[in-house]
């Protein structure tokens, strides 16, 4: 028996002639990037919708950039070169560095620098290591690529140049500190684009290049990276215990959660990158409805201090239902999109590494601790100020948009074979490449 | 070739989104340019939903074969 190299197989590939003999415009699509796809698709409607409130000025302005954030992040999922990722992966960055400098807060113009300067920085490596791709290779088509394979002494300087844009973008410990900056500064609209879909490129893109390029640099960095998300998710998980402002809270959760994905991807198993793609599935979806539920209370009251709330269940009683489903659906309560990825992470690394998988799992109960005690804070309790009192509960839209939240976290928790069943032979044939290129890597050296 | 299914779930964006910038909108409100761009995010949405029912989900190749 020999195993042959089994590349991922793309579907509605399209391949267009573009820089003649150079790059190609190559796009299609795998049961990861198809559920990337929607989840960028489903949550630009609701953000259209949510527009509503927070925006006042420049609304047809303001539009156009969600649109066009929109196309490039459509883009990132389905390209199959690696220049005209490149290009759409950068090309976000625009709208959402106008979104917060235009539309955003007081800090408005510090937090869009910091953001793009993080992101840029990181990311002009990764053309670096492109253009050395080109070079080594010959060519910048994922496909061949993947078939060609890099040579060993090649792959651990170019995975540290994917790595150190991937990783400010995801954003994992010690380079996630534009996104509380961001997330804050950021209108209501803008915060849930960054979390619910750019932060997904990231992980998007550590499945799809760092293991599937560079699998012999991947294993050799592992340790690195189950560091650096176990530092991110209990470490982050305390900031956010601390934090006042409820927007911050989210973005530091933010973090915890994406070294969760981070976590799995790593343990190379089958469950653990499942898990992962199911996190970031259900991180979309929670994230979203808490920064469009903290828009709620923000546009009534005019603060994102959490001790400027309490007892908001007496007077709100349907968003203190939904806001309940979402928190529940972060802290990861079976039933919720939440609990499935953390549980199959948290299988994943099991197999690979007992301690890593022990000390993770401590970031599931400080979940629970800093989500529940905001829920405590902001909903519960005694309704004794007045100036609350007369806020009203959800408007028609904001029912709309927060009920179609619900219904994914809620129906995908309890039912995920339709999102996993899309991935599951995918990422398949990533692990069989991986593995292919590491026992090939062996043999050549014995 | 067939249909660019995904060239169109790009560029559906980009395309009202120029739409909403040259077009005028009256009174100031923009209201109609919100419609617009609501209908053309629904519109990629319901494709991208379709692009998943006739997606192969268990396409895929061999990877052992004997010699």
């Amino acid at each position: 028996m020999f195993l042959i190299k089994n590349s991922v197989d793309f579907q509605f590939v399209e391949n267009r002639e573009w820089l003649s003999g150079f790059i190609n415009y190559k796009v299609g699509i795998d049961g990861i990037s198809i559920l990337f796809i929607i989840l960028t698709t489903f949550i630009t409607p609701i953000c259209i919708i949510s527009v509503n409130a927070s925006i006042t000025n420049r609304l047809k302005d303001f539009l156009i950039a969600i649109l066009i954030m929109e196309t490039f992040m459509i883009g990132v999922f389905c390209s199959l070169d690696l220049v005209v990722f490149y290009l759409f992966f950068e090309a976000g960055l625009i709208p959402m560095f106008l979104i917060i400098g235009i539309w955003g807060g007081e800090r408005r113009v510090y937090s869009a620098f910091k953001f793009f300067l993080y992101t840029l920085l990181g990311s002009v490596l990764m053309l670096v290591a492109i253009i050395s791709i080109y070079w080594i290779t010959g060519t910048t088509d994922v496909e061949k690529l993947y078939e060609l394979g890099i040579q060993a002494e090649y792959q651990n300087l170019l995975w540290l140049a994917f790595f150190s844009s991937f990783a400010v973008k995801t954003p994992m410990w010690p380079v996630h500190t534009w996104l509380p900056d961001a997330h804050v500064e950021a209108p209501t609209v803008g915060s849930v684009l960054l979390a619910a879909i750019l932060l997904k490129m990231a992980g998007y893109g550590f499945i799809r290049f760092s293991l599937g390029l560079f699998p012999i640099a991947s294993e050799n960095f592992t340790m690195l990276v189950y560091v650096l998300s176990l530092i991110a998710i209990i470490y982050t998980s305390l900031v956010a215990l601390m934090q006042e402002d409820m927007k911050k809270l989210i973005a530091y959760s933010s973090v915890a959660h994406m070294g969760f994905v981070t976590l799995g991807i790593f343990t190379m198993t089958q469950q653990g990158i499942e898990g992962s793609i199911f996190q970031m599935i259900s991180h979309g979806l929670v994230s979203a409805a808490l920064f469009l539920s903290v828009g709620v209370v923000y546009e009534r009251h005019h603060t994102r201090l959490i001790n400027k709330y309490g007892g908001l269940v007496s007077i709100m009683p349907r968003y203190a239902i939904v806001f309940m489903v979402f928190t529940l659906g972060a802290l990861g309560l079976p039933g919720t999109t939440g609990f499935i990825g953390e549980f199959l992470i948290l299988m994943g690394a099991f197999e690979k590494n007992i301690l890593v998988a022990m000390i993770a799992s401590l970031g599931v109960i400080l979940g629970a601790a800093y989500m529940l005690w905001l829920f405590k804070r902001v909903v519960f309790g005694e309704m004794n100020k007045q100036e609350l009192k007369s806020m009203k509960d959800l408007k028609t839209f904001e029912i709309i948009t927060l009920s179609a939240l619900v219904i994914p976290i809620l129906f995908f928790g309890f039912y995920p074979e339709p999102l996993m069943n899309s991935i599951e032979a995918s990422v398949e044939n990533t692990l069989n490449m991986y593995n292919f290129d590491l026992i090939n890597n062996l043999a050549s050296k014995d | 070739m067939n249909f660019p299914i995904l060239s169109s779930l790009i560029l559906l964006p980009t395309i009202g989104a120029l739409f909403i910038l040259f077009t005028k909108s009256s009174s100031g409100k923009y209201q109609s340019s919100k419609y617009v761009a609501l209908f053309i995010s629904l519109a990629n949405f319901l494709l991208s939903l379709y692009l998943w029912y006739v997606f192969d989900k268990k396409f895929s190749r061999l990877s052992v074969c004997r010699k």
